[in-house]
């Protein structure tokens, strides 16, 4: 019985151990000067140097792809949480012509998975001019967020008693002010949650950003890690430089999150 | 007007911002894909050259790269089922049963499913250069073999070196899901078992596994989805080299598209992939409405 447990220990141990080990090599390198890098690899670098991320802050370029990723970060997150409340809210709370069908085409979309559109969703950016446009991009990504918030969302609001709307309309409420000055505040803790995954999201998100952006200015992270890596091809401390930068603001959200976020992927929630 | 008729009013306005985008960017492209896939268009000159049913034939009888991205695809769905899947099983067993540090292990096994593919591809393909080949030098310690091998420009390892990154980056997942199926088996079931003089070995094959059974279809269902869909790590990390050697679907209409100027072809394999993709969250919706009831 003992050893049975010793063995499950080692066994968690050693899959902390494998997980954990990229990001310390990544961090080892990205504090070594470009000529040590290639002379084999040490855990712990000779000489600790932050000449990397110096250059990287000095960088203007990759300074701007963060700028940039926040921004859509934040105008999807907005864009999204609002249109989503709104639509969830009547769907889950109202009845009117065509709520049945609309709802169902909302799920429906959410199986449609990205390969399957992205091709024409850059032939639709060419048509409409948005290639290499902010505005674009966020219209992609709230798009590409909106049928899982709206499923969420409706089936929140849903739950919330009707006492409570029947008390606010003696009290003067009208559908909207119901919905602003009742219902919004009530779901701070659900909202919170979807913005986490929406930020995640956003953060990490790639393919639909190459297929937008081949304009360095507006190039949200992600893309621009892979240019970055382009240009500084064999000069692998500088890229794990970046990568480390890049990874920072998630790994704070992470670690502020990280029980709400378990707790609803474990729900089911996530993708 | 009354006040029920302005209320279903303005709840087609509230929706409508939705309902807009919904047409204008899930709709529509899909049923541009669908038309799109019948021609032959570099997707900017005007005139488009109807071509039937032939992008279909070409990518289904001609184009060896689409069937190896295919089969690649498939080959990181079965790891990712018999590998990754299994490793979060049994991660989600051990800490189950663990009273202590139940938190830490959490958050440590979740942790590379919120970083990038990007940056975890830029990181494998690290451990993977020659210069450091950090695998090797295990492979030294445990003297497997004593070759400094290249594994990214080599065409058989290539794979399987996105295949280890995979597991690296895929544990989290499955190993969070289980652990919810476990914690909803109740607990009277396994001390009525442990009762009958069930042991803890029987327990686990004859109990907890028909019980967390739709959980791992469910797993699979999802593994299977994202291992066709994989994209980002290989991106960083081959860009589907060698040669075609990691080819994976999503890149293959990527590269039709946006550097072959073949939109029409992209648009056919697009939807041949849809369709595959479809078929399969469908019997994934089945399964968990089947089992939820």
């Amino acid at each position: 019985m003992r050893q049975e447990s010793i063995i499950k220990e080692i066994i968690l141990l050693v899959f902390v151990v494998f997980i954990l080990a990229p990001f310390i090599v990544g961090i080892s390198t990205s504090l070594k000067s470009d000529l040590e890098i290639y002379k084999g690899f040490n855990l712990l670098p000779r000489r600790v140097t932050f000449e990397n991320y110096y250059a990287i802050f000095k960088d203007k370029v990759f300074f701007r792809y963060f700028i940039n990723s926040g921004i859509y970060a934040l105008l999807t997150n907005i864009g999204c949480l609002l249109i989503a409340s709104l639509c969830g809210y009547v769907i889950g709370r109202y009845n009117f012509p065509f709520k049945n069908v609309i709802y169902l085409a909302f799920l429906a979309v959410l199986m449609i998975p990205i390969p399957a559109s992205f091709v024409s969703l850059y032939n639709l950016m060419l048509q409409l001019k948005l290639l290499n446009t902010r505005i674009g991009y966020i219209l992609l990504l709230i798009s590409g967020n909106l049928p899982f918030s709206i499923f969420l969302l409706t089936n929140f609001f849903k739950q919330i008693p009707k006492e409570l709307e029947e008390a606010a309309k003696i009290d003067g409420c009208n559908i909207f002010s119901f919905y602003y000055y009742i219902l919004l505040p009530l779901s701070k803790p659900i909202l919170t949650t979807l913005s986490t995954f929406v930020i995640l999201g956003v953060w990490n998100e790639f393919l639909l950003a190459s297929i937008v952006f081949s304009n360095d200015n507006l190039m949200p992270i992600q893309a621009g890690l892979m240019k970055f890596q382009g240009q500084y091809i064999t000069h692998y401390e500088k890229i794990m430089a970046g990568s480390i930068i890049s990874i920072l603001p998630i790994i704070i959200l992470y670690a502020i999150t990280y029980k709400r976020i378990i707790k609803d992927i474990m729900r089911g929630m996530g993708k | 007007m009354n006040q029920q008729e302005k209320n279903q009013y303005i709840c087609l306005l509230f929706v409508l911002p939705a309902v807009i985008f919904f047409i204008t960017f899930n709709i529509y492209p899909v049923i541009r894909t669908f038309y799109l896939s019948f021609f032959k268009w570099d997707g900017v000159s005007i005139d488009k050259q109807f071509v039937g049913l032939k992008n279909f034939y070409f990518l289904l009888f001609h184009d060896k790269v689409w069937w190896k991205s295919l089969l690649n695809g498939a080959i990181f769905s079965f790891f990712g089922i018999f590998v990754i899947d299994a490793i979060g099983l049994l991660l989600a067993i051990i800490v189950y049963n663990k009273k202590y540090l139940r938190n830490f292990y959490t958050v440590v096994y979740y942790l590379p499913c919120v970083i990038s593919g990007i940056v975890i591809g830029l990181i494998w393909k690290w451990i993977f250069h020659p210069e450091v080949n950090l695998i090797n030098r295990i492979f030294e310690l445990l003297s497997i073999s004593s070759q400094n091998i290249s594994w990214l420009d080599n065409p058989r390892l290539a794979l399987f070196a996105i295949i280890l990154a995979s597991i690296w980056r895929g544990i989290g997942y499955p190993f969070l899901i289980f652990l919810a199926g476990l914690q909803n088996i109740p607990k009277e079931v396994c001390e009525a078992a442990v009762i009958d003089g069930v042991n803890s070995i029987q327990l686990y094959t004859l109990i907890i596994m028909p019980l967390l059974r739709p959980t791992i279809i469910l797993v699979s269902i999802l593994t299977v989805l994202g291992g066709f869909q994989t994209f980002d790590v290989v991106v960083a990390m081959t860009f589907g080299g060698p040669g075609y050697a990691t080819e994976v679907p999503t890149l293959k209409i990527y590269k039709e598209a946006l550097q072959f100027g073949e939109l029409g072809y992209a648009c056919a394999a697009s939807l041949l992939l849809g369709l595959f993709l479809l078929i399969l969250s469908l019997i994934q919706l089945k399964f968990q409405k089947t089992y939820s009831s």
